[in-house]
């Protein structure tokens, strides 16, 4: 309990450290000076002290920027970080996050423009692309941990791997990350060159800063997930060691993205589609190495 | 002595009569409503009896010796949990219908409510039987009498093509079931459940397949398994949308109750550990082919209640998978932990689709009710005006999706937990549970589609001024959606209740605050779900949201929508359902065509003879308003004429009493 209570709230602070790291490298990447580390800090208290516009009365607009940074703070409650986690597994996990997706997309469809609609239809095929390869990475695990629920899994590999199938199905999740995040290239759902920010578009102030922090934790969460299931080493019995170990993994990660973001542009989402059914052939492989057994 | 079933039974019917006469749409509705409900109490006490003893409840009726064939009520913990729902769906339904069939001003409420209430006694009827022949008996007059429902707009020719396809497909696949009836009845000489399970273990291998075969094919058309449940997506459109989620909501259920029967009770104790398996992979590939088909097909409907329909038979899907591994891992060398576990996703899913199907229909019924309008591109943004049937519709939808914490997750939750379990031991079903992950994500888009398009957005401009939700409509969809949040925010007590209906062993142990963990039982994947504590830390999380959101203290203010710099009216940029998902489905549009289906010749004329109106109630009618026209011709108001009849008749009957007193 407490130790899942400090996951959460280790996601929460960290996640804009993270953004302005993404910022920094890239700025590296194209030869500019490029924003301070904290810029994700002072991007949230700005937009908390600006004023707040609503292009609609409806509540679901209102309010959805809250359930979906509550949920994905709740996924963060789940995600095993070193210490234990709320009981729950890896199909809570996935509905969580799905629940923070009905919400972004909710509130895009109740904001009433064409270009946030355009950007919350985006969002669910982006999901229904990446989620298979995510979903079938994380059955891969259950299937060689025989457990579905995650700490059983970190605890498997971190014992008994590293394995084939485990390290194949890490791949192919390691190829959904850049998704999962919404980076370039598959910065489709918001596009802001395209369709203005998609779901985001009529968000502004207090209630945007909350919707760009739950985006955000939901980055951190994915990367976390990855590093956890998939490269759970080298373990440490100190929590707090094992836990920075851990956002080091995961600013790695992050470091890694920010780099493909720099230098790729913006996919389509049939091209995305076409991607990720590929990404998924590796991920089912992994599948059928692990019902084998290696 | 009657037990309550049979006297709910006969209320019903009797109710069918009394409500038959009455001219006005209210007073029927509320008078179908009452003996409905009174009915539903009456078999939920029998049914609640039978779950908590598990003794079966057995009354004999009548007997048919020469037939080896009893009428008797036969209700065991399968039958008396489907009993539940077979009573407390419609009665939600005749709730409903009290407000929305009053749209149908022009058309005579006996029409609707005398088979309302027959339906719902063929339906109590069907699982409260354990003899085949009656089975079948319930099961036609279902088939008939909700025929006749599906065909209530009859002057529409989408209506009545609909409702005959609906006929011809289920008749044709009841017809596989009468053959199964007869066969084993001549190999057992009777028509008993038990004696067909012992003939269907005796018969020869070829034999007992092909009945099996015309067992599932029989039952997966009612459930509407694509591609034998077709007639769904143009029936359920079709019907009034009070009949639909009836339909949808538990009759195409009844179809799983038969596949239960012959899969779950007959079956594992006489075939062997192959067939078993062989029988499953069957079940649960007809199941992942129809969820995958039709949830990418309803991604691509704009028709907000056949978006419904193609949902239902892809929620059918998923309880077969579910039932499938459950068959393949039943038996006595099977792996009991991780059948169950199947089978309580399957009963579950039962439940929560019953739940959330019928409110779901009922809702996309209200917003056909308030604007006449069944097309998702032309409606838009009616939270504004009705926002508590928004509400429901959201609740619906999002239970529909399996997201946490309403009741669609927790049966999700189950089926995947059966089918990783499943496929470590026989590694296809793996890619079910993928597939069965990719079909929930479809979910989402699709009802989102239609939450998203009817409630949220602009509010679109319609012709004629919105027509007020009654409250009795609003009323059934609340009460379904606050069934669909306990139910989610609780799942052990109904666990617990198909725990007993399927298997006594436990899976699950109960934790604080009504929490699930597995207790490792041998092959059973271990999982863990607490919807409480989990919903306190969202609850929270939440708030954390909201607090952030207000730490700047920043002021709020209403503007204009922004359309890029540009001015336009809302409908001129209105998203509209069809341009939803569009590379998405120009992907995926070949996956399940509309085959335009031949025309069959000499159709009318069973049209015609199917029609009850034009050999039965027409005629009917016709007699008896002669009768009464031929009667008031003799009242002219001349008292001469009076006199004369008064002493023809005077004439009469002292002929009469002459003609008895000698």
């Amino acid at each position: 309990m407490v130790a899942a209570i400090a996951n959460g709230a280790v996601i929460l602070l960290i996640a804009p450290l993270f953004e302005g790291v993404v910022r920094k490298m890239k700025a590296i990447v194209h030869s500019r000076k490029g924003p301070p580390i904290t810029q994700g800090y002072i991007d949230i208290l700005k937009l908390l002290g600006k004023e707040e516009l609503r292009s609609t009365a409806n509540a679901v607009f209102r309010f959805a920027p809250a359930v979906a940074f509550g949920a994905f703070l709740t996924v963060g409650l789940l995600t095993p970080m070193g210490g234990a986690n709320l009981t729950g597994d890896m199909v809570a996990w996935i509905y969580f996050l799905t629940l923070g997706a009905a919400a972004l997309i909710a509130m895009a469809a109740a904001s009433g423009n064409p270009f946030s609609i355009a950007g919350g239809a985006r969002e669910i095929m982006l999901l229904l692309s990446v989620e298979p390869v995510v979903v079938t990475a994380l059955i891969t695990a259950a299937v060689k941990s025989r457990s579905m629920r995650l700490e059983d899994m970190v605890a498997w590999n971190a014992q008994n791997g590293p394995c084939i199938s485990m390290a194949c199905a890490g791949i192919a999740f390691f190829l959904a990350l850049q998704a999962t995040m919404g980076k370039l290239p598959f910065d489709i759902t918001e596009a802001e060159t395209e369709i203005a920010g998609g779901p985001l578009l009529e968000q502004s102030g207090p209630n945007l800063a909350v919707t760009k922090l739950a985006l955000l934790m939901r980055q951190v969460v994915y990367a976390l997930l990855l590093v956890q299931v998939f490269v759970p080493w080298p373990t440490v019995g100190f929590w707090p060691v094992s836990v920075l170990l851990t956002l080091i993994k995961v600013l790695i990660l992050f470091i890694i993205a920010a780099v493909i973001e720099a230098v790729s542009p913006r996919l389509r989402i049939d091209q995305a589609m076409n991607y990720m059914g590929r990404v998924l052939f590796v991920a089912l492989a992994a599948l059928a190495f692990a019902s084998i057994g290696v | 002595m009657l037990c309550n079933v049979e006297i709910s039974l006969l209320l019903l019917i009797l109710g069918a009569l009394v409500v038959g006469p009455i001219r006005s749409w209210k007073a029927a509705g509320w008078t179908a409503a009452a003996v409905t409900a009174v009915a539903t109490a009456l078999a939920w006490t029998d049914a609640l009896r039978v779950l908590t003893t598990g003794k079966v409840l057995y009354t004999p009726v009548a007997q048919l010796p020469r037939f080896g064939s009893e009428l008797a009520v036969h209700i065991d913990r399968l039958g008396a949990g489907f009993l539940l729902l077979v009573t407390a769906i419609p009665l939600m339904a005749a709730v409903f219908s009290i407000g929305y069939m009053s749209r149908y001003t022009k058309e005579h409420p006996g029409r609707f409510y005398c088979l309302f209430q027959l339906f719902v006694a063929s339906m109590i009827g069907v699982v409260s039987v354990a003899d085949w022949l009656f089975f079948i008996a319930f099961w036609e007059l279902m088939t008939l009498v909700s025929y006749f429902l599906v065909a209530f707009e009859r002057d529409e020719p989408a209506v009545t093509r609909a409702s005959f396809k609906y006929f011809v497909m289920t008749h044709v696949a009841t017809a596989g079931l009468l053959v199964t009836a007869v066969v084993l009845w001549r190999a057992t000489d009777s028509f008993a459940f038990v004696e067909h399970a012992r003939g269907l273990t005796d018969a020869a291998p070829t034999v007992r397949h092909l009945l099996l075969a015309l067992y599932l094919l029989a039952f997966a058309t009612k459930a509407g398994i694509f591609p034998m449940g077709d007639w769904a997506r143009d029936a359920y459109p079709a019907a009034p949308s009070t009949v639909s989620a009836v339909m949808s909501g538990i009759t195409s259920k009844l179809g799983i109750y038969g596949v239960l029967r012959v899969f779950h009770d007959a079956l594992p104790a006489s075939a062997t550990r192959t067939e078993l398996l062989v029988w499953g992979i069957v079940v649960a590939a007809l199941g992942v082919i129809s969820a995958l088909v039709t949830g990418l097909r309803a991604m691509q409907e704009g028709d907000a209640k056949r978006l419904l329909a193609f949902s239902s038979m892809s929620q059918a899907g998923y309880i077969f998978l579910a039932m499938g591994i459950g068959v393949a891992f039943s038996g006595p060398e099977g792996l009991p932990a991780v059948a169950l576990v199947a089978f309580l996703g399957a009963g579950f899913h039962i439940l929560n689709d019953a739940l959330y199907k019928s409110l779901l229909f009922m809702n996309a019924g209200s917003v056909l009710y308030a604007t006449g309008l069944r097309d998702l591109n032309k409606v838009g943004g009616l939270m504004a005006v009705m926002p508590l049937t928004a509400a429901a519709g959201l609740v619906g939808v999002l239970s529909l999706s399996g997201i946490p914490p309403t009741n669609g997750f927790v049966s999700k939750w189950l089926i995947y937990q059966a089918s990783v379990s499943g496929g470590i031991q026989f590694a296809p079903f793996l890619v079910a549970a993928v597939a069965a992950f990719f079909v929930s994500l479809s979910t989402l888009g699709y009802s989102l589609r239609y939450c998203c398009t009817a409630f949220l957005g602009k509010l679109a401009p319609s012709r004629e001024e919105l027509n007020p939700v009654p409250k009795t409509m609003t009323a059934a969809q609340g009460i379904l959606a606050l069934a669909c949040l306990i139910i989610g925010l609780s799942p052990y007590w109904v666990v617990s209740g198909l725990n007993m209906i399927f298997d006594s062993q436990k899976v699950f142990r109960v934790g604080m605050l009504g929490s699930l963990a597995s207790v490792g039982a041998a092959g059973h994947a271990s999982a863990a779900w607490n919807p409480i504590g989990l919903l306190i830390a969202l609850a929270v999380c939440v708030l954390i949201a909201e607090a952030v959101r207000r730490l700047g203290g920043a002021a709020v203010r209403s503007v204009p929508t922004w359309y890029g710099g540009e001015e336009h009216a809302d409908d001129e940029v209105r998203f509209r359902a069809h341009g939803l998902y569009s590379p998405f489905n120009t992907a995926f549009a070949r996956v399940y065509p509309s085959i335009p289906l031949p025309r069959i010749g000499g159709t009318p004329s069973i049209r015609t003879m199917l029609d009850i109106d034009r050999w039965l109630f027409n005629p009917l009618v016709k007699f008896g308003a002669n009768l009464v026209s031929s009667i008031s011709r003799s009242h002219v108001g001349t008292p001469q004429l009076y006199l004369i009849w008064q002493v023809v008749g005077m004439a009469v009957v002292l002929a009469v009493l002459l003609a008895v007193v000698r």
